[in-house]
């Protein structure tokens, strides 16, 4: 009997041995901690397949090199918002590829597959391919070389393709991070959170005017409400996310002084307007001002330490009662 | 499924309800209560005292004076007191009514023990139940959540099933009420049996009955593994081709089936609307008028003397649902189209209003095939089954089949093959293979080619376990997934990371 039970045992560890033996897998992981992810592609863990692309290449068409490779990118802007989603990068590659690999340079932990398309009759008939993107939102502000790898039916792959894309910072900065010659607004004051509820900010600047806080509709003359806020000239407050719990994600409001603010002491609150069924969030204040970057341009850092790191629960919500929380006050000279 | 056709199974039920009745009536009072003690005696009208002339001799006043005895009517006389004093005893044990439990008896706890076809229907009062409690993990977990804001975490703890039944048997009559408790979900209470049924038992009560009629939330007689109660299935869920098939395991319907000999046969009208454990809340909604037509016929036999062989045909129609939807608004819509975060001429597009759309019903079938084989090895009982499956627009859990849209129909593979081994009466061993085509007709486009797509899952599920007989198992099941929904670095369809793995301790109530 135990001879027998021996034999059925290991049966049973013989099957799920061959079993286990059954070719190699991928991940189904939706890679969310991903600088890049690709709506309905494939993503491999490792390194870009393919030969790093020559210099020359990069943003325009490789015609050299080996294959197979990608021929071009096609993308309606170059410069992308942290967060952002819905990128639609399309383009072609020689005709042998049957997939097109792609990855930051350096960024994340792994690259993205898709199949190619259909032939393009209009551009002699090279196989084309297209997917959507979406962008982490902790990708460091600059110019990133985002690679393309086009892969044949070997798994064989040519030279890579470099096309260079710039992540612009989180905060509004006119696009200065990735076109210089734009002039950076003077300071910026952002308050962003981590769970989707609606919080607002609020700030005093030396005059005694309010920024900030709840944007309210237009008077039925079209003017402002007589319950509006009184706002200084120069500060503008970006956007109000969330607003009403409607949610958007973007969990970050700022208010922007494109020419230098009022020196003199500002004073700040957070507001939390509506918890919007959570339990509460935790929140950071911070002050980014416009200052000679190591290129010599004039661009927007982040200033330390903090004004504020804080949590406001849902107990704590006013709508728009108060002013909410006091935060602190910095001092601009 | 035609109105005809409703109409002509609805003939059938009443035709099987009026026989019966019948029967019960010829039977005499057997679903009633009889007292112990014997009624008063009444005349034909039940009203007036019986006279003295309608009384037992015995009964009557004597007239004259008895006669001498001779000793042989002492000799009787003694031995029918004897007798009278022997049966008033016995009675004087009997409780004051007939007792209701003729057959004391528990529900079969494994595969091994009985085929569910050939199920019998005790006679009395029975509560039972079980608890499933498990502890799992799958290589899909990540510590995050999807679209709709649902974790996507899989390594946790589950109450799987806590289950309550109730089943209460008379001659001619049955009924069986089960509720289930889980977590699959969030936590969730539900009935998952509810069954009125009528019966004609067969003589023999260690057989199955000839026919019964079953009215209510009730199991589908499709297949093996659909039919066999969770209690006793060893593997821990159903095959991935059953559960895309049937995404729950009871329906709201009605059914005969009944043994005549080594004949099993069962022919049911169902809703279509199959109860998961994992959403309750889901069910008893039938959204066509039309109801599925199934049945299954098969054979249980015993060719050799601890070797039995059972199988069956089973088919299934059925009418599937596409929901329409409402009436739109004029709303608008911003396109990003160059990508800069900002609103720009051209980029906010009018969306007129659109008219409802109407639901639309399609067609759809199953067929399946099953055989299975109990038999005795040197360790102990085994047994070895399998079933395939052919189907047309009938995947209504994994990949659920709609052809409205492409008016194509969608025609589904599935099979598996399973060995369960006991090692003594307290040990276990068993493997499934087990493979789902959701689309047999599935393209992908590679390069400038759409070439045909292999769908299919494959999974082995190896498993071990522990058994104290009739009372408690722990069972621990490897899950070996292949479903060939990833890409590899070439474009390639390949097997996704999909393997799970779960250790279930299930205890009888």
């Amino acid at each position: 009997m135990r001879r027998t039970a021996v034999r059925a045992l290991a049966a049973c560890a013989g099957a799920l041995a061959a079993a286990a033996c059954t070719g190699a897998q991928v991940s189904a992981t939706q890679a969310l901690d991903e600088p890049i992810r690709i709506e309905s592609g494939q993503f491999i863990a490792g390194n870009l397949p393919g030969l790093p692309p020559s210099t020359s290449d990069a943003g325009g068409d490789s015609g050299a090199g080996s294959n197979p490779q990608v021929t071009d990118v096609t993308l309606a802007n170059t410069a992308v918002q942290p967060g952002g989603a819905g990128f639609v990068l399309s383009g072609h590659t020689t005709p042998t590829a049957q997939a097109v690999a792609l990855r930051f340079a350096g960024l994340g932990s792994g690259y993205w597959v898709v199949p190619v398309g259909p032939p393009d009759p209009s551009d002699g008939n090279l196989p084309t391919w297209q997917c959507v993107a979406d962008f982490g939102r902790d990708i460091a502000p600059g110019f990133h070389d985002l690679l393309f790898a086009a892969v044949n039916t070997n798994g064989v792959s040519g030279t890579q393709y470099d096309q260079p894309l710039c992540v612009d910072t989180p905060v509004p900065d006119n696009l200065n991070a990735c076109a210089p010659r734009r002039t950076a607004p003077a300071a910026v004051l952002s308050l962003s959170w981590d769970a989707p509820v609606d919080l607002d900010l609020i700030v005093q600047d030396p005059s005694g005017a309010t920024l900030g806080g709840k944007i309210r509709a237009q008077a039925a003359d079209g003017g402002v409400p007589a319950s509006a806020t009184p706002t200084a000239t120069n500060g503008v407050l970006d956007h109000d996310s969330n607003a009403n719990c409607a949610i958007d994600n973007i969990d970050r409001e700022d208010i922007v002084w494109q020419k230098e603010p009022l020196h003199g002491t500002y004073q700040v609150w957070v507001d939390l307007y509506s918890a919007c069924h959570q339990p509460g969030a935790t929140f950071t204040v911070s002050l980014w001002r416009a200052q000679q970057g190591a290129d010599g341009g004039t661009h927007l850092a982040e200033q330390q330490p903090l004004i504020a790191i804080g949590e406001e629960t849902a107990g704590q919500a006013t709508g728009g009662a108060s002013q909410g929380l006091y935060v602190g006050a910095f001092v601009l000279r | 499924m035609s109105s005809r056709c409703i109409t002509a199974a609805g003939a059938a039920l009443a035709v099987a309800w009026a026989s019966a009745v019948a029967m019960a009536g010829q039977a005499g009072d057997d679903d009633l209560d009889v007292p112990a003690a014997p009624r008063p005696a009444t005349s034909a009208t039940g009203a007036s005292p019986p006279s003295p002339a309608q009384l037992p001799s015995q009964d009557r006043e004597p007239s004259t004076p008895p006669a001498a005895e001779s000793p042989s009517q002492v000799r009787e006389l003694a031995e029918l007191r004897s007798r009278l004093e022997a049966l008033e005893k016995k009675a004087a044990t009997q409780p004051d009514r007939p007792a209701a439990v003729e057959q004391p008896r528990t529900l079969p706890t494994t595969s091994f023990d009985a085929s569910p076809y050939s199920r019998t229907w005790g006679r009395g009062l029975l509560v039972s139940g079980y608890v499933q409690g498990q502890y799992q993990e799958s290589q899909l977990s990540e510590d995050q959540v999807d679209p709709t804001g649902t974790p996507i975490n899989q390594n946790r703890f589950l109450v799987r099933r806590a289950r309550v039944r109730f089943d209460r048997g008379w001659d001619y009559a049955f009924a069986t009420v089960e509720i289930d408790g889980n977590n699959v979900n969030g936590l969730a209470f539900g009935l998952r049996r509810a069954e009125a049924s009528l019966l004609w038992r067969n003589p023999d009560p260690a057989l199955p009955p000839l026919a019964t009629l079953t009215v209510g939330l009730t199991d589908v007689p499709f297949g093996y593994e659909l039919f066999e109660p969770n209690r006793t299935r060893l593997f821990l869920e159903r095959s991935t081709a059953s559960r895309a098939f049937f995404p729950g395991d009871p329906d709201f319907g009605a059914r005969v089936a009944g043994a005549l000999g080594f004949v099993r046969y069962a022919l049911g009208v169902y809703d279509g609307t199959p109860v998961p454990d994992s959403d309750p809340s889901a069910i008893g909604f039938d959204p066509t008028s039309e109801k599925d037509v199934l049945g299954r016929f098969g054979v249980e036999t015993q060719p050799a003397p601890g070797l039995g062989v059972s199988g069956g045909v089973s088919f299934l129609r059925g009418t599937g649902f596409h929901p329409g939807s409402t009436a739109t608004k004029n709303t608008s819509q911003w396109q990003d189209i160059n990508q800069n975060g900002a609103i720009d001429p051209g980029e906010i597009v009018g969306l007129p209003a659109q008219s409802a759309l109407p639901s639309k019903t399609f067609d759809r079938w199953l067929l399946g095939f099953d055989l299975e084989a109990r038999f005795r090895t040197p360790a102990g009982r085994a047994f070895a089954y399998g079933e395939i499956y052919v189907g047309d627009n009938y995947d209504r859990g994994l990949v659920v089949a709609d052809p409205t849209l492409t008016s194509v129909d969608v025609r589904e593979i599935g099979w598996y093959a399973a060995l369960v081994q006991e090692v003594t009466p307290y040990g276990l061993v068993g493997l499934r293979v087990g493979a789902y085509n959701p689309n047999a007709d599935a393209t992908i486009q590679q390069g400038a080619s759409l070439v045909p797509r292999d769908q299919t899952i494959t999974t082995y599920s190896p498993l071990v376990g522990l058994v104290l007989p009739g009372r408690t198992r722990m069972v621990f099941e490897y899950d070996h997934v292949l479903n060939l929904a990833g890409l590899d670095a070439r474009g390639v369809p390949t097997a996704l990371r999909e393997d799970t793995w779960a250790l279930r301790l299930q205890v009888e109530l």
